[in-house]
């Protein structure tokens, strides 16, 4: 968070009307969204506003971060870090928000669709899991035409899935993928941020679920549609793990071992932007195990 | 009083030399996924062996996403029950401080061909 009542004081002190400060910066109303705490603006004009007041950006940053209010931009955040394996972020985020400030049943059907998928990826007791999903099947989207009712039936997924009952785990699963090829051949432009995430991993999610059966070239087709998805936004969120299943999926069809290395190459490279740590080493472990790469093989990724 | 204290000392001692010998056992539990062991892999916070011969591993995994492998857990037991003196091994598995690259040794990194 922005200290702005230290920047108005500095400015105050300097004498300087919101006008004279922001001239040839940016315009009156963007420094006056500033001081009001409504907006802040880009880098580039904070920081040439700090230049004028004779103040470092980092002097203003106040070190607390904006308490979660169950607002939209809290739940795309939970979304972004349960796709890029930030869960103890995610878990808090949804802790800290007031379930009784969500002012409509959309809001708290997502809250507990969230909830649930994030107590299931962390192995939480399986009664919380399924009282987190019934509350969106039975209480809050009845109608399970929404979002958040994918997001409880990944969560009962993946949680039978965990336990090795594998029948049951297909149920819900085939739920989702029926569902989301409708999804998918509608045009997503006007489709919010968070409902655009939620796709993304509820697709990655398929794609995974459909390596752990062995069904390979099922998985590459949800891999495909992921790419798809996340290049159109201009998203990686998804792409470390999206491109280490890959190359799971290619080591397990037998593809040449540059192919491999390539895609291993590129889940390294995604790991790094995203800081996520542990696909960075599950791809360098996989890089050093299955990709022996015979001369024959170096010699045409050379040539390529 | 005195002969209290050197009794003290010396389980202290013993204590902290099973505590040696449960982290060398853990040098030889390799994680199946990485092909590591959990120690170079700095996952092991903590071992502590209490007067009774009991051993608490605390520990991490590397992601909070992955349910620890029954297969591991046994691997752990096993190993750190091997130890002479070592009566049973509880695992207390935590999440602060969350684990990262930096946690692996230098050995670690150079076999993962992870330069930092």
């Amino acid at each position: 968070m922005i200290d702005t009542q230290k920047f108005v004081d500095r400015r105050k002190e300097l004498g300087l009307s919101q006008v004279k400060l922001c001239q040839g910066i940016c315009t009156q109303s963007t420094l006056s969204k500033l001081e009001n705490n409504e907006q802040i603006p880009s880098v580039g004009i904070l920081s040439q506003l700090c230049q004028r007041l004779g103040l470092s950006i980092d002097s203003l940053e106040t070190g607390q971060k904006h308490p979660a209010s169950g607002n939209k931009k809290d739940f795309e955040e939970v979304v972004s870090d349960l796709a890029i394996e930030k869960y103890p972020a995610a878990l808090q985020l949804l802790q800290q928000m007031r379930t009784d400030q969500l002012t409509n049943d959309q809001l708290r059907a997502n809250y507990h669709g969230l909830r649930a998928l994030a107590l299931a990826m962390t192995n939480q007791p399986w009664s919380a899991v399924v009282v987190a999903s019934a509350k969106v099947l039975d209480e809050f989207d009845e109608s399970h035409q929404n979002l958040s009712s994918f997001l409880a039936y990944l969560a009962l997924g993946i949680c039978l899935s965990r336990r090795g009952e594998i029948k049951g785990a297909c149920f819900f699963y085939q739920k989702i993928s029926d569902r989301l090829k409708k999804h998918l051949n509608h045009s997503l432009r006007n489709l919010p941020p968070m409902d655009y995430g939620l796709l993304q991993l509820l697709t990655l999610e398929l794609a995974q679920f459909a390596n752990v059966q062995g069904h390979y070239q099922e998985s590459d087709q949800w891999l495909s549609k992921l790419l798809t998805l996340c290049s159109d936004r201009n998203s990686t969120a998804c792409m470390p793990r999206a491109k280490l299943l890959a190359a799971k999926n290619a080591i397990a069809e037998g593809q040449r071992s540059w192919q491999v290395r390539e895609l291993l190459q590129d889940a390294i490279a995604f790991a790094r932007l995203n800081h996520n740590s542990t696909i960075e080493v599950q791809a360098a472990a996989l890089m050093k195990n299955s990709v022996t790469g015979s001369s024959e093989e170096n010699k045409s990724q050379k040539n390529k | 009083m005195a002969e209290e204290k050197k009794t003290d000392n010396a389980k202290h001692i013993d204590n902290a030399k099973l505590e040696d010998q449960v982290e060398d056992a853990l040098e030889q539990v390799i994680d199946p996924e990485l092909g590591i062991d959990l120690v170079n892999l700095g996952l092991i916070y903590g071992i502590d062996v209490e007067d009774d011969g009991v051993c608490t591993v605390t520990m991490t995994l590397t992601t909070m996403g992955c349910p620890i492998g029954d297969l591991l857990d046994q691997a752990i037991k096993r190993a750190v029950k091997s130890v002479d003196g070592v009566t049973d091994c509880k695992i207390n598995l935590v999440w602060e401080p969350a684990w990262s690259i930096d946690r692996m040794s230098k050995f670690a990194k150079i076999s993962l061909g992870i330069h930092m």
